[in-house]
């Protein structure tokens, strides 16, 4: 009997350990965090005054979208983070990296306060380039961002998005990095935080003689114009290429056009009744460095026809450039920036330009910041670029301007050949930021891709949108803080 | 005493030669209940139906015939912590830094044999057997696309499997050829694999290397890399041998000495391969409509290309050979130690080679670029090195009804050295195991209970440097923790 319990004692412990040993651990599968719909809110493309005299915006449109998170219509208002792309960038620029899931599955998981994320067109027609600009063809986006733009928001939505600049950050990468930067310099106190990934943002280097200066030679040499300098030849006009194949030349063309224009229609073409801030006539400076738009010299389609081939300016002027005519329902004239796309559309549409126009009264005129050596043309360069150069904006500015706001700045280790000189400016500016104790260490973000895939461009927006997003619900979350206190 | 500092030794010769030994991956751990008790050392006892396993010659000296089975419930209870990220910064989907568990199965396997004495050859034994010499069989659950890469769609639970079944139908012949001191057997065997084999690649987007600035967004991140899962399905035959010799050195001591060799297998079968687009419907809503149902928008919209095709991957099973010695130490206890040796450097891994493709109508099967990046055959091979297995075990007849067993092991990872490693075949290192059980006699009925725990060394695999960075199939970067419970039910009829 003895002997009996202990073997059932043995088996009966057997037993037990094959139960426990052999129990369900359950599944691997997450809950999905993602139980909110995705939810980009759309604007309905608005009108600013401040882009009346943008070239190619008759429209004076600024295209908008949204991120707006659902089941937060009847809450406070949602915090705001502006978002600006960089050269060329449309509006769907960060959606296309992923940003509306992004910022779902971090409110859904608790990581970010819901907030609403606005961006904007990088306009075709070189509007927006650097975000810059008081006319001049380039539009007024220096009343605009941080300005007009955040009271049309607040007031369109009826209250969604705060006026409250506490919850209000920008953000941007590339040019988009530089206008953030400028927006609140311009605009002091209108955001609460910044947060940017490598961007052109100290223009002549930690040097005072590298930055955008090391690309200045390149830019000319790759249009085969270096060297290239006879007074009033207007050839350069025609041989000066601002196609998306030429991305520094159409920076620069950008950059010109807003920072320094020689624009006709600047001061005395106010229409509208809307009252344009002056700005100085660079007359002086105008030399063979003076380069006009090229489509200024273009042509305009009158009248469409349909179920024809379309023609080229080649048959109508006899120059060597294609016809830049945008085939729509409407007449329009747009940049070379197309030229791709048109020539595209030209060899697959039915659509016939049956007459074409001379526009050249729409002439748009600018100084490059540089002559023909590659040199920087020190009359442009000094006088109109290095201004608003962000050491120098932040000098006049004082650091107050800056003092308030939240830094964030991402840098990848390692940039390509093009960007490189973007991820110099970049570490110049963090430095100037850290000596003005405007800049704590541990919020400046570097990193770098995997191997096979390096970190260039903007390549790794996606996981950029991430840190860029917790850094301002972070400072929304201390300022809701501190409201509270 | 003399049977406890006898323990002692040879636990600390097991200790001593853990380090040193050479010998066993998706072998099955054994068969039968008694040899499974002893921890597998059961070569020099082969005295049931199982010896057709253990050691063929052990048939000689069966003296009844006998009909047996046994059913092992085996469940692998491991761990994976992946850290599978690009760099081990940038997320891929897998779910890193947690707990994750392969999926909750209990594994039956069954075996089955009979012996048979014949009076042919002198007297011969004879015994057909069924059991599976290999088998592994594991799924895992740990990969979800980012929602920013594709939300729409869901991979299938078995994203990471391997049930690899052989078995072998043995027929077995044994006799004495020095009377009450040394016989031999052999066994020939029928080898049927079966193979369900699913993988998780990440195929680098072939726009990515375009120089099209049309496609500048296209494979950023998180759109760099596309999902594709795997699954092959297939079977194939082939033929092995299995040899034994069962010498009686001493009135206390029997030796055993075994070698299997085991033929490859070709097995053939159906593939399908599911690639999950990104979906990007900012992006591709932007192109323009010519665009639609062209390469370029498949590559963006989120959809599921299945692309199938038949597959033939040749199956290389490592031979072994395997050494043991059983001490009857009193009466009633015997004592056994064995050792195995098995060239796992003969596996090289499934290659599979893929024909018979077929894709959707389309740009998946028309654009010549898309075409060969559907039907890419990323298999690669292994390289595993021979690995040792040291056995102890002891039984001990506590009455006429019942038998008690144990018994220990130590099996060596033929993966130790691999750069390659991946949930599909876990084996992180030396693995220990422990065996307790015993067998009810009634009768001509012996009735067997066996339990036993394995367990493996924790493991940490380190990034994808230097390795498939075009797919990273090779290589999960995790941390492995692994242990199996197995219980054996058996029966042995003696008539």
């Amino acid at each position: 009997m003895h002997n009996m319990i202990k073997i059932i004692a043995v088996f009966v412990t057997l037993a037990l350990v094959v139960a426990l040993a052999c129990s369900d651990r359950g599944t691997n599968t997450q809950q999905s965090t993602l139980d909110l719909p995705i939810a980009p809110g759309r604007h309905d493309h608005s009108f600013y005054d401040e882009m009346m005299v943008q070239i190619k915006n008759a429209q004076q449109m600024v295209y908008i979208d949204a991120y707006i998170p659902e089941r937060t219509f009847n809450q406070d208002p949602l915090p705001l983070v502006i978002m600006l792309p960089p050269q060329d960038g449309t509006e769907e620029y960060f959606f296309n990296h992923g940003l509306a899931k992004v910022a779902d599955e971090l409110i859904a998981s608790g990581e970010i306060v819901p907030m609403a994320i606005v961006t904007l067109k990088n306009h075709e027609s070189f509007g927006g380039f650097f975000w810059a600009g008081r006319g001049g063809g380039a539009g007024n986006y220096d009343t605009l961002i941080g300005g007009t733009l955040l009271d049309f928001l607040h007031e369109s939505t009826f209250g969604l998005y705060t006026d409250n600049p506490k919850y209000r950050g920008i953000s941007g990468i590339g040019q988009g990095a530089y206008g953030a930067f400028r927006a609140a310099l311009l605009h002091e106190d209108a955001f609460s935080s910044i947060a940017v990934a490598d961007g052109p943002l100290d223009f002549d280097g930690a040097d005072g003689e590298s930055g955008f200066i090391d690309l200045f030679e390149g830019v000319l040499a790759e249009q085969g114009l270096l060297n290239y300098a006879p007074v009033n030849d207007t050839g350069w006009t025609y041989r000066f290429d601002s196609s998306s194949a030429f991305p520094n030349a159409r920076m620069f063309i950008g950059g010109a056009l807003a920072f320094s224009p020689n624009d006709t229609l600047v001061i005395p073409f106010g229409t509208r009744g809307y009252p344009l801030e002056p700005i100085p006539m660079i007359d002086t400076f105008l030399v063979d460095r003076l380069i006009w738009i090229p489509d200024s010299t273009f042509w305009a389609c009158n009248s469409w026809e349909d179920d024809i081939t379309c023609v080229d300016s080649t048959e109508v002027e006899g120059t060597e450039s294609w016809d830049f005519v945008y085939i729509d329902s409407t007449p329009e004239l747009v940049v070379d920036t197309f030229i791709d796309t048109l020539r595209w559309q030209m060899d697959d549409t039915v659509t016939l330009c049956t007459e074409i126009v001379d526009v050249k009264e729409n002439n748009f005129e600018f100084h490059l910041p540089f002559d023909s050596t590659g040199q920087p043309y020190e009359p442009i360069w000094d006088n109109f670029w290095l201004p608003n150069n962000l050491e120098n904006m932040l000098s006049t500015c004082g650091d107050s301007c800056l003092e308030n706001v939240d830094i964030w700045i991402a840098t990848t280790k390692d940039p390509s050949e093009q960007d490189r000189t973007f991820g110099y400016q970049t570490r110049s500016w963090i430095e100037t930021l850290e000596s003005h104790e405007l800049l704590e260490p541990e919020n400046v973000y570097e990193y770098s891709g995997y191997e096979g895939k390096p970190a260039t461009s903007d390549q790794y927006l996606y996981d950029l949108l991430r840190e860029i997003l917790i850094f301002h619900s972070r400072n929304f979350e201390a300022a809701a803080s501190a409201a509270a206190e | 005493m003399g049977i406890v500092r006898f323990s002692a030794i040879a636990l600390a010769i097991l200790v001593l030669l853990t380090s040193g030994l050479q010998a066993s991956g998706f072998e099955n751990s054994g068969v039968g209940t008694k040899a499974r008790g002893m921890g597998g050392a059961f070569r020099a006892v082969a005295d049931d139906w199982t010896a057709a396993y253990y050691n063929p010659a052990g048939y000689a000296n069966i003296w009844d015939n006998q009909l047996g089975a046994n059913l092992a419930f085996v469940h692998y209870r491991n761990e994976i912590i992946p850290d599978y990220r690009w760099d081990g910064v940038y997320e891929t989907g897998m779910f890193n830094d947690k707990t994750n568990y392969n999926a909750h199965e209990i594994l039956s396997n069954p075996s089955a044999g009979f012996i048979v004495r014949f009076p042919v050859w002198g007297e011969t034994v004879f015994g057909l057997s069924a059991y599976q010499p290999f088998d592994y069989n594991i799924t895992w659950e740990m990969f979800e696309m980012l929602p920013a890469y594709n939300s729409v769609a869901g991979l299938p639970g078995d994203q990471f499997r391997n049930n690899l079944d052989v078995v072998a139908f043995q027929l077995t012949a044994a006799r004495e050829f020095i009377e009450d001191e040394l016989s031999l057997g052999i066994g020939v065997q029928l080898l049927r694999a079966d193979l369900l084999y699913t993988n998780i690649f990440f195929r680098e987007n072939p726009l990515s290397s375009s120089d099209d600035p049309t496609y500048d967004d296209f494979a950023d991140r998180p759109y760099d890399r596309i999902p594709q899962w795997s699954r092959n399905d297939g079977f194939g035959y082939g033929f092995g041998l299995r040899a034994g010799m069962l010498w009686k050195a001493s009135e206390k001591v029997d030796i055993g000495a075994t070698i299997a060799l085991p033929f490859p297998i070709t097995v053939t079968g159906d593939v399908e391969n599911r690639f999950y687009m990104p979906d990007n419907p900012t992006l591709w809503q932007q192109l323009p409509d010519v665009y639609r149902g062209t390469v370029e928008h498949l590559f963006l919209s989120g959809q599921t290309v299945i692309h199938r095709a038949s597959f033939e991957a040749k199956l290389d099973l490592p031979p072994s050979i395997g050494l043991g010695m059983a001490y009857k130490a009193s009466e009633k206890l015997t004592v056994t130690v064995d050792a195995e040796y098995t060239l796992w450097s003969q596996y090289e891994g499934l290659e599979f080679t893929y024909t018979d493709h077929v894709l959707p109508r389309g740009p998946a099967d028309t654009s010549v670029f898309a075409r060969e990046f559907f039907t890419d055959n990323v298999s690669a091979p292994v390289e595993w090195d021979n690995a040792g297995k040291f056995m102890l075990g002891a039984a001990y007849d506590y009455a006429d009804y019942l038998t008690l067993l144990g018994g220990v092991s130590l099996d060596q990872s033929p993966a130790r050295n691999a750069a390659q490693f991946t949930p599909q075949f876990i084996d992180t290192g030396n693995k220990k195991g422990l065996n307790l059980g015993c067998i009810v006699h009634i009768d001509r009925w012996d009735l067997g209970f066996v339990t036993s725990y394995q367990s493996q060394p924790d493991m940490n695999i380190d990034g994808f440097a230097g390795l498939d960075a075009g797919t990273a199939a090779q290589r999960f970067p995790a941390e492995y923790k692994a242990a199996t419970y197995e219980t054996i039910l058996s029966f042995n009829y003696r008539f």
